[in-house]
């Protein structure tokens, strides 16, 4: 039972930073249909940005979340300008391919400035101890629950209410219309870029808190495909309810079967899931059909 | 001398509708493929299994051109579909004491009848959600089955394959001209990969091809003026698996060793690389692509070792930028073509044959 | 002899009734037009009888076999060729191909023997080419850009390139979906003249959905005016000129019939 309780609730955690991170997705698909798939990839560097500040250079925690921040940024911004708004109105096999290859320079960068070990993301959260009856639970996970629930929510409130957030979505919904009430569409493009990537860098510290820093962190993107699919790709609280499922499924599975089925079985899971999702229900659970028309 | 005629004339439908556009050419690819023939006696060991592995990428790239270039189905299962086909064969090889021609062909159908099953999504999904479905196959099949099937595939342990012999009897594979020899494979591969070709060409410019490239272009028109969209769409699953099965199993043989790590999804994203740089659509584009990317990591690894090596200051470790750089080469080649030139060195190589038809005088 | 035969088929999309009872027929050898203003259900019609859309009651039937129950692929094997609204023809294929794409439910060989294509194929191919030359391309003049690829050619040759695919389909019943909209005058004679020639060389039923009334009037045998998914009346051009209903859904009331002629003859 303790058992079950600790997977419970760091499975609920990595859940939260799945949601967190699924987010990035939604956020770049709806605006500029464009899957990322160097997602992972950001989520990778962005915990490098920070390793770099806190640790390397040693800075206060704020300066070196802004400096991170700012690093992340301008790479967004990069990746728009010169990788993305070539190819817009270029085939789904270009856009998608696009960010494939920057997945793997994004990687081959890190490897070539890090080096493939692992190191230690510098502790700057306050521990504390957390015990539910005689479950102890690592106060990083809680720390993930609160940051990445913070997150969401002002993520949230910025779509519903801020003009910018409105304007994103009407974007999202009719480009064309968009442009013609005024609206500078590449600037909402790159906007959302900027905001995945610093979802991704809030993601990457909390990932590489949790485990290690290495290059190979970039994999956390493909539990987090299964997430958006379950989800629907263009769906917020599909991306919510996905990546919790899959964050919770995927540890209790790791740590139920993980003796039967060995230790791939964690990373394969997700994608048997996303296939079940993909034969019963092809555009997800919230995600919205497209009709098509003569 | 060749010339060409300021014009090419036809006179019946027959003649246009060959591949051959003019003698030239027909005599042109003669001489090709006979220096291909008097090639490995001018190799070193090293150029001659770079070749061959060139080879069977030109299977396994035309294949891919099928599905993704052809009928506009996006898969990142073509590593998980190459393995598929090595197993198959090392199992038949060692296992079954098969020969060559029934293990290669049956490696083929195998990964077919994998490339139908996991195609079946297709019916119902398409664009992003098609290439997610192609990605849990890329997972289940290489991090998992191959893994966890020990039985069959020794999981990671790898599978250690004899070269069987050509051709070889059911029951005695090693009967016949022994293929130890990377010299004697790459005339194997070579035969394979000209079929391989050829077979993309006649299937690109026959009914079932167009019925492909309708699919791409427009599935509900083609569906509207007779095309049986579900099964051509899993045609050109199955046809495009073959080839990765055949491309799997000549690997087998020419590594002799076999592992799930090397059936990755970077093996998926390198073939789609090489349709990339090559030229989506063209089986020429798949061609080129299949060599320049066979090569490039060899003409990197020359130039670093060679010049670049001896030009850096030696106090600093510069394995790690060396190994970035190996890790991100594909990346960089897609994107600098998607970006520079879309239609890939098939392009390139088009624009380079207009300018050269007409030098030293160009028209203007 | 009917050829094709509609008997009260309804068709909705959420709530929106797009078609509501809807029967009329079409007689062998017929041109029939299909008229109405915008939104009043023509091209769901079509979309229906071609299997896109499936109505969800009611019979259509073609030869006395029943269309609803048959995926839209096997549709176009019995003889249904049709046109688009809106451009709906494969665009990287060069015109030649698309025009092959076409025949493709004549093309016998399978698979296996396109994979080798010397032989049978190629004998299949060039035979074909051959039709497709002196049938198609050489009545729709279609002979300058035969290799050129569709999406770079002008919109009116592009809906000459669909007539020409849905020609090599040899259908038994044609169905043109507005083959002179957005064309300039010139363009418009061409069409109707080869819409005619077809019909009068090659024994095609022929369904027209048109907007212009002047060339429904000219041309058909027989019209059915549809309005918001309704069928108004069906008769001959003579009788539709007259008849009261369609005068209102064209014109509105207060006005004549007489005005209405004029209107038509200008």
């Amino acid at each position: 039972m303790d058992y079950f309780l600790f997977l419970l609730i760091t499975g609920i955690a990595t859940g939260f930073v799945y949601a967190l991170l699924a987010l990035g997705f939604v956020v770049i698909y709806k605006a500029t249909r464009v899957l990322n798939f160097a997602q992972g990839g950001l989520v990778m560097l962005g915990g490098y940005f920070c390793f770099t500040t806190l640790g390397q250079f040693g800075l206060h925690p704020l300066l070196a979340f802004s400096l991170a921040a700012i690093a992340s940024i301008t790479i967004a911004i990069l990746i728009e300008r010169y990788l993305l708004k070539p190819l817009i109105g270029k085939s789904l096999l270009s856009l998608v391919m696009v960010t494939i290859g920057l997945g793997s320079i994004i990687e081959g960068f890190a490897i070539a400035l890090y080096g493939t070990d692992e190191q230690a993301m510098p502790e700057v959260l306050p521990e504390f101890a957390v015990s539910i009856g005689s479950v102890y639970i690592p106060s990083i996970y809680v720390w993930a629950i609160i940051i990445s629930s913070i997150l969401i929510v002002a993520l949230f409130l910025f779509f519903k209410f801020s003009n910018l957030g409105i304007v994103m979505r009407a974007v999202s919904n009719n480009q064309p219309g968009a442009l013609s009430m005024g609206i500078r569409v590449n600037h909402i493009f790159a906007i959302s870029w900027i905001l995945a990537s610093l979802i991704a860098l809030a993601g990457g510290f909390i990932l590489g808190s949790i485990s290690m820093m290495s290059p190979s962190l970039s994999i956390v993107i493909y539990p987090l495909f299964a997430a958006v699919i379950i989800g629907g790709l263009d769906s917020i609280p599909g991306a919510l309810i996905g990546g919790l499922v899959i964050g919770v499924l995927q540890l209790l599975v790791a740590g139920y079967l993980g003796d039967l089925t060995g230790a791939s079985f964690k990373t394969v899971f997700p994608f048997l899931i996303l296939l079940l999702v993909l034969m019963i229900k092809p555009y997800g659970l919230f995600g919205t059909h497209e009709v098509e028309r003569l | 001398m060749a010339f060409y005629p300021s014009g090419i004339f036809k006179v019946d439908y027959a003649s246009d509708e060959g591949l051959f556009p003019t003698p030239v050419i027909i005599r042109s690819s003669i001489l090709f493929i006979i220096f291909l023939l008097i090639l490995p006696w001018f190799l070193s060991s090293h150029m001659l299994y770079i070749m061959i592995t060139m080879f069977i990428a030109v299977v396994g790239a035309v294949g891919l051109n099928i599905l993704t270039g052809f009928t506009g189905q996006i898969s990142v299962a073509h590593g998980a579909f190459i393995g598929v086909g090595a197993y198959t064969c090392a199992y038949f090889t060692q296992n079954l004491a098969m020969p060559i021609w029934i293990s290669i062909p049956a490696g083929g159908i195998l990964t077919a009848l994998a490339g139908i099953f996991f195609g079946l999504p297709s019916i119902r999904i398409k664009g992003l959600y098609l290439l997610m479905a192609t990605l849990a196959a890329q997972f289940f099949l290489a991090d998992y089955l191959f893994v966890r099937w020990k039985s069959v595939t020794g999981g990671v342990g790898g599978f250690h394959v004899n070269r069987p012999a050509f051709p070889g009897i059911p029951g005695n594979p090693n009967l016949g001209i022994e293929l130890y020899d990377d010299s004697r494979l790459y005339y194997l591969a070579m035969v394979v990969a000209v079929i391989a070709v050829f077979a993309a060409i006649n299937i690109g410019r026959s009914k079932t091809g167009r019925a492909f490239k309708a699919i791409r272009d427009r599935d509900i028109a083609s569906a509207l003026i007779g095309i049986d969209v579900v099964r051509y769409k899993l045609m050109s699953f199955a046809l495009s698996s073959f080839f990765a099965g055949v491309c799997g199993g000549l690997l087998a043989y020419s590594w002799k060793e076999i592992s799930p790590p090397v059936f990755g999804l970077d093996v998926s994203i390198a073939y789609l690389a090489m349709i990339i740089c090559g030229g989506i659509g063209s089986v020429r584009g798949a061609v080129l692509g299949a060599i320049f990317i066979t090569f490039l990591p060899e003409g990197i690894m020359f130039i670093m070792n060679n010049i670049v090596i001896d030009l850096l200051p030696s106090w600093y470790n510069w394995g790690y930028l060396f190994s970035g750089l190996h890790a991100m080469m594909y990346g960089l080649v897609i994107v600098l073509f998607l970006i520079l030139e879309p239609e890939g060195l098939n392009k390139i190589w088009i624009n380079f044959r207009n300018s050269a038809k007409i030098w030293p005088f160009p028209y203007y | 002899m009917n050829k094709l035969n509609i008997e009260n088929i309804s068709l909705s999309f959420g709530g929106v009734k797009a078609l509501k009872n809807v029967s009329f027929n079409v007689a062998e050898g017929e041109l029939h037009a299909i008229v109405g203003p915008n939104g009043s259900g023509k091209t769901s019609l079509l979309n229906s009888i071609s299997g896109f859309y499936r109505p969800h009651e009611g019979k259509i039937s073609l030869d006395g076999e029943n269309l609803l129950k048959l995926p839209s692929h096997i549709i176009a094997t019995r003889g249904v060729g049709r046109t688009f609204q809106h451009s709906e023809l494969f665009k990287a294929s060069s015109v030649l191909d698309n025009i092959k794409l076409g025949r493709h439910i004549h093309y016998s060989k399978g698979i296996f023997s396109n994979l080798f294509y010397w032989g049978k194929t190629r004998k299949e191919e060039t035979a074909a080419r051959k039709e497709i030359e002196m049938e198609i391309i050489d009545l729709l003049e279609l002979e300058s850009v035969r290799k050129e690829p569709v999406g770079s050619l002008p919109y009116g040759v592009q809906k000459r390139v669909d007539l020409a695919r849905a020609l090599a389909l040899k259908p038994e019943i044609l169905l043109l979906d507005e083959p002179i909209g957005g064309m300039n005058r010139e363009e418009r004679e061409d069409m109707v003249r080869y819409v005619l020639d077809v019909h009068d060389f090659w024994d095609v039923t022929v369904i027209l959905v048109e907007h212009d009334m002047s060339i429904v009037m000219d041309i058909s045998d027989r019209i059915t005016v549809l309005n918001f998914g309704q069928k108004l009346v069906d008769g001959t051009p003579k009788e539709i000129q007259s008849h009261p209903e369609v005068i209102r859904a064209y014109l509105g009331d207060g006005v004549s019939a007489e005005s209405l002629s004029n209107s038509v003859k200008e």
